[in-house]
Parts: structure tokens; sequence; C-alpha cells
């Protein structure tokens, strides 16, 4: 079934000097639980399009549609619930507060989550840190810990509650080979037993096609669709 | 309640800072303080001693006869003896247009704890005094305002009875009384330029402490020439074997008040720039905090934060982070009794509205810059 529909999207960054169309009419869907890879040389618009696909940017056209409701056209406050409710998201870089704590930083999506009784926040960021191989670690602070914990630091906090779409900006980028293939094993085992979807930006053939599919993206087209199906 | 300790924990990663800015905006103010109470006595004494030196005053004062001036000399300087009496010494001088003045003051007398008369020359040399034609004018302190009659009756006549503004001071180069001086207090003022004024006034068989001593304790001269001097010197030497030391007014005026005043607003001066600064500094410093949030601010909206719990997240940092230095500010300004409810208005509007001013500026940028998609660093 149909989760993650998206259709003609286009966006463009407007400078002073210039503007830049990074994404130009580009349509994409994934079903639940499946695993797309988006693939394409350094500026083809990778980033842009998983910021759309999360919501975190608004195309100039075209729409999103999740589990079929519209969803490019919300007030702030819906938004921020839908990206709260439905995705995790991991970056490159982690995006980890690192004057907070291991615990913590798992914890930032659980806060806005209001259904989500208190009591039960230190049991899910226990569940989701033991998933990751790193419950021993919940009192440290970030910045003492290694990339590769930093990595699935990051991933623990995309799945603390429940996220059910993970969206992946080169998770692997900043890990040497060994370490690549343990969050991937993760993220794929993720996808499989939990059900959840993954988009992941890479350029990284390797990983790409341990997905499902992979998308490739040039100059803000998508020019190509593989699929390695299961 | 989560944002009330995202507040909290805010605060607390930048405790150091909201301890200094409390600490030095607390300082300041007890310095600005210190200084402008002072400069208020010092410019205070600044216009008194303008109103003694454009009355071209020379002070007057009773001394020991030198030892090297021996009295033969000292009579032939001061010319032929004359057996002039002080009584008829001082009807002369201190008479409307007369060149004397003196101040006297009674303790405990007609039932004020002092009674001053200004008499002479002095009459005109305080912030209040003769009006017209009025000859003599009463007045009691301004603190007795509201209990005072209308009328005194003194000597068989009655006067109106007024009341001197809150500024009374009286000026002496020797010896200063500024306007909140306790011995000005409970005081009745009484004008004059007549010395007949004072004896119907006053009976010597009365007031025997209005005595010679007493008149000459505070004498000046105003607009003198050298045959007032000699006359004078002749007088007391004949009539209390003493010698009449001068000196103008000039002199006194050139060391102390000038210097003073210039001094005083030399640190006010620099004491408000400093406000300025640390004000600018602490509000740049916020900035600054602020924008160092970004990450943490950008990452809380991804995962979920709306727009308006971070604007409050982050309004609710910036205000209690200016609060500590405007309210030490307000404490200080009230510990010294010098702050109005206007004043406190302006001061916790003006920090509302620049704290407001400053989060809205960094929250508009943050979120544009989410809004190009979410990058962190
Ligand atoms: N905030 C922005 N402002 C202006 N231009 C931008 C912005 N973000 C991206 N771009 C431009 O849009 C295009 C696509 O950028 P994007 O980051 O999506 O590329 P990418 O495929 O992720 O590249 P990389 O593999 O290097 O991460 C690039 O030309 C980039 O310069
Ligand atoms: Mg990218």
């Amino acid at each position: 079934m149909t989760q993650l529909c998206a259709t003609q999207l286009s966006k463009s960054y407007h400078n002073y000097h210039n503007s830049v169309q990074a994404i130009k009419h580009v349509s994409l869907s994934v079903a639940t639980g499946e695993s797309v890879a988006i693939i394409g040389p350094s500026g083809s618009g990778k980033s842009t399009l998983l910021n759309l696909l999360g919501l975190v940017i608004q195309p100039d056209e075209g729409h999103v549609k999740l589990d079929n409701l519209e969803v490019s056209n919300l007030s702030d406050s819906k938004l921020c619930r839908v990206r709260n409710t439905t995705f995790g998201y991991v970056f490159q870089d982690f995006a980890l507060l690192d004057h907070l704590t291991v615990y913590e930083n798992i914890r930032i999506p659980l806060i806005y989550r209001r259904e989500i009784p208190r009591r039960t926040h230190r049991q899910r960021i226990r569940a989701a840190a033991e998933a990751l191989g790193i419950a021993d670690k919940l009192h440290r602070h970030t910045d003492k810990l290694s990339g590769g914990e930093r990595q699935r630091v990051a991933i623990a906090r995309a799945i603390a509650c429940d996220q059910s779409i993970l969206l992946a900006d080169e998770p692997t980028g900043s890990l040497d080979q060994d370490n690549k293939d343990t969050v991937m094993t993760l993220l794929m085992r993720l996808c499989r037993e939990k059900n959840k979807s993954l988009i992941i930006v890479t350029h990284d053939l390797t990983i790409a096609q341990q997905c499902d599919r992979v998308v490739q993206l040039q100059a803000g087209h998508l020019v190509a669709e593989a699929n390695y199906g299961q | 309640m989560s944002l009330i300790r995202q507040v909290l924990s805010d605060l607390l990663g930048e405790l150091n800072w909201v301890v200094v800015y409390g600490f030095v905006s607390a300082m300041v103010m007890m310095a600005l303080i210190l200084i402008s109470l002072s400069y208020q006595d010092v410019s205070a004494t600044d216009k008194a001693m303008a109103r003694f030196e454009s009355a071209d005053i020379t002070i007057c004062s009773v001394q020991p006869i030198p030892q090297n001036v021996s009295v033969a000399q000292h009579d032939n300087n001061t010319g032929n003896s004359s057996n002039e009496t002080l009584d008829q010494y001082f009807s002369d001088v201190f008479v409307r247009g007369g060149h004397g003045g003196t101040y006297i003051s009674l303790p405990g007398r007609l039932g004020y704890q002092q009674v001053y008369i200004l008499l002479g020359i002095y009459a005109e040399l305080t912030p209040y005094g003769l009006i017209a034609d009025t000859d003599p004018v009463f007045a009691v302190s301004a603190d007795l305002n509201e209990h005072r009659s209308d009328n005194i009756t003194l000597g068989g006549d009655t006067y109106p009875l007024n009341t001197a503004p809150a500024e009374m001071d009286l000026y002496h180069p020797l010896y200063y009384m500024g306007a909140d001086d306790p011995l000005l207090q409970q005081s009745l003022f009484i004008f004059t330029y007549d010395y007949q004024t004072v004896q119907r006034l006053f009976p010597p068989s009365e007031y025997e402490e209005l005595s010679p001593d007493i008149m000459m304790d505070r004498f000046i001269l105003s607009g003198q020439d050298d045959e007032d001097i000699i006359r004078l010197r002749r007088v007391i030497l004949e009539q209390m074997g003493a010698y009449i030391g001068t000196s103008t007014f000039e002199e006194q005026v050139m060391m102390s008040s000038e210097s003073g005043v210039r001094t005083h607003q030399f640190y006010i001066f620099f004491y408000l720039g400093s406000t300025f600064i640390l004000l600018g500094t602490m509000l740049l410093n916020l900035y600054n905090i602020l924008r160092r949030k970004t990450t943490d601010y950008m990452t809380h909206h991804l995962f979920g934060a709306t727009r308006i719990w971070i604007f409050g997240r982050m309004l609710g940092f910036a205000l209690i982070y200016q609060m500590i230095p405007w309210m030490s500010t307000i404490y200080i300004l009230r510990i010294n009794q010098s702050t109005t409810p206007f004043m406190i208005t302006t001061i916790l509007l003006g920090g509302l509205i620049i704290g407001v001013g400053i989060v809205s500026l960094v929250f508009h940028s943050i979120m544009r810059q989410f809004s190009q998609g979410f990058r962190s660093e």
C-alpha cells in the first residue's frame, strides 16, 4: 500500500544573485515497509528531495500525500505534528545536540508527542537504545561518543516514538566499512521487522543495492529507477 | 511544563552570563546613584557659590592679632580711633543697601529646633529671601509646611509666615549646610536687611546669645572698598581686641567648586556610558547566545516543536536572561528611593520591547534557514 506519494514536485532556491532549480517535476511514491535509495551526483538535488518528502521544506509546485491525505499545505502546528508522528530523520552529521546526553537526545521527539505518557518515556528510550546496542551509554554526552555510536543515537532518536518512515541523508557518509555495514543491516532490519519505510540518500552503490528500489537524480530530474525487490 | 523546563535549562546553561550581567549592572547602577547624589550636593554648593561670587563677597573672620603686626602698626593701618561702638557699626552696615551680611542661628528658640536670622546682604544669598519691599520675611523649613500657621507674632507685631523651598541650603565657605542637613529641618528662617529689626524682634535683654561674637561669626562684606575694611578692622580692634582676616571669594571658587562639578559631570558621563555599553554588550550577547542555539531550535522544530513553541522558548529565555539586570537596576534604584512607577514601567517595557525585538530577529532568521532545508552545525 502506498504510504508516501509525491507528485510533480519542483523546488528552487533563490539567492541575491541567482536562483537554482534544485528539483524539477519529480514524482515518487513509497509503499509501507519499502526501502528506497536516492542516488545521484553531488548537487543533483538529493537532499532537497528528501527534505521535501519529509515535509521540512515546502515545494514550489506539486504535492505530497501521506496515507492518501494531502499534507503539502498544512498549518505549522499540523505540519509539526505530522513530522513528529511519521518521520524519523537521520542526517549525515547526525544532528545531535552535544550539550545533552544520549538519553535526552533520543527523548526529543517524545517531548512533543502528547499521547505517549511521560512515565513510559524511560522505557521507550531504553528499548530504542537497546535495539541499537547503546543502552549502556544513555547518560553520556553525545560528544564523548565515537562516530558509529553517534550514528546509532541518531537512529534511535528516529525510531523512539514509532515513526513509520525513516529518512536518512547519507547516514553512512562518515563511517568506516564495518560501521557502514552495521548501520545498513540495522536499518534494513528495522524495515523488515517493524514494517517501517526507509528513504535513504547515498552515493554508495553497494548501500543503494541493499534497498528494494533505487532512484537516480540528475540535475533535479528523476532519470532512472531500478527495482531490486526481494 | 516541558516549555518551562526547556527555558530553565537554557538559562542554566548560560548561568555565568546571567550572573555576570546581573552583578555588573547592579554595580554600575550603584556607582551612578552615589555619584549623582554627591553631584546634587556639589551642584547645590556650586549654585550657592555662584551667588556669592556675583555679589562680590569678601569673607571676614575674627582672628587673634597676628604676631608680626604690632598693635601700633595695626592702629596706624586702621586709621585714627573713633570710638565707634559695635552697635553703631552694625546699624550702619546692616541696612538696605549696606555692605555687611551675616547669619545667626538660635537653637531651640520660638519652639523651633533652630531659628536662623539672615541679616543684611545674607538675606539675598540663599535660595529664598526678601520679597519685594517686605522686610522682614518669615519662612519655616519645607518639612514644616503642613503644620505651619499663617502668621507669626514676634516683638509685638504679627507677620505672615511662608515656607522656604525644599532646596533651601545655607552656605558659608567654612561651613556648608545642604538642603537635607538635619540642622536645616524644623527651622524658622528670618530674612531682614535691618539690624534694628533684629534688635526689635530679639531684644538683647531676652536674647543674650546675640552677642557680637555671634554676629561676627559668619560676617561677610559685599562690594566693599578699602575704606570699609579699614573701618571694620578698627571697630573690631577697639571693641573686641581682635584682628579681621579677609579673603576674597574668587580664589575659593576657582579651587573647589568648578573642578568638583566638572569631575562629577565626568564621572556621571562615564558611568552613563558604561551603562549603555553594558546594555549593548548584554543585548549583543543575547543575540549571540540565541544564534548559537540555532541547531538546537531547528532540531526540536524538525522533531515536532511548533514555531510558537520555539518562539516561546526563545522569548522566555531572553526575558529572564535580561530580567535579572533590569531587576537589579530597579532594585538599586528602589533602595535609593529614586524610582517612580513611571520609571519602573518604562524600564520593564523597554526590556520587553528590546527582548521581543531581538528574539523576533533571530527567530525569523532561524525559520528562514529551516525553510531552506535542515542543516545542523
Ligand atoms: N539553501 C540553499 N540555498 C541555495 N541553494 C541551495 C540550497 N540548498 C541547496 N541548494 C542548491 O540546490 C542544488 C541541490 O542541492 P542538494 O543539497 O539537494 O544536492 P545534493 O544532491 O544533496 O548534493 P550532495 O550530494 O553534495 O549533498 C545545489 O545546486 C545546491 O547548490
Ligand atoms: Mg546532500
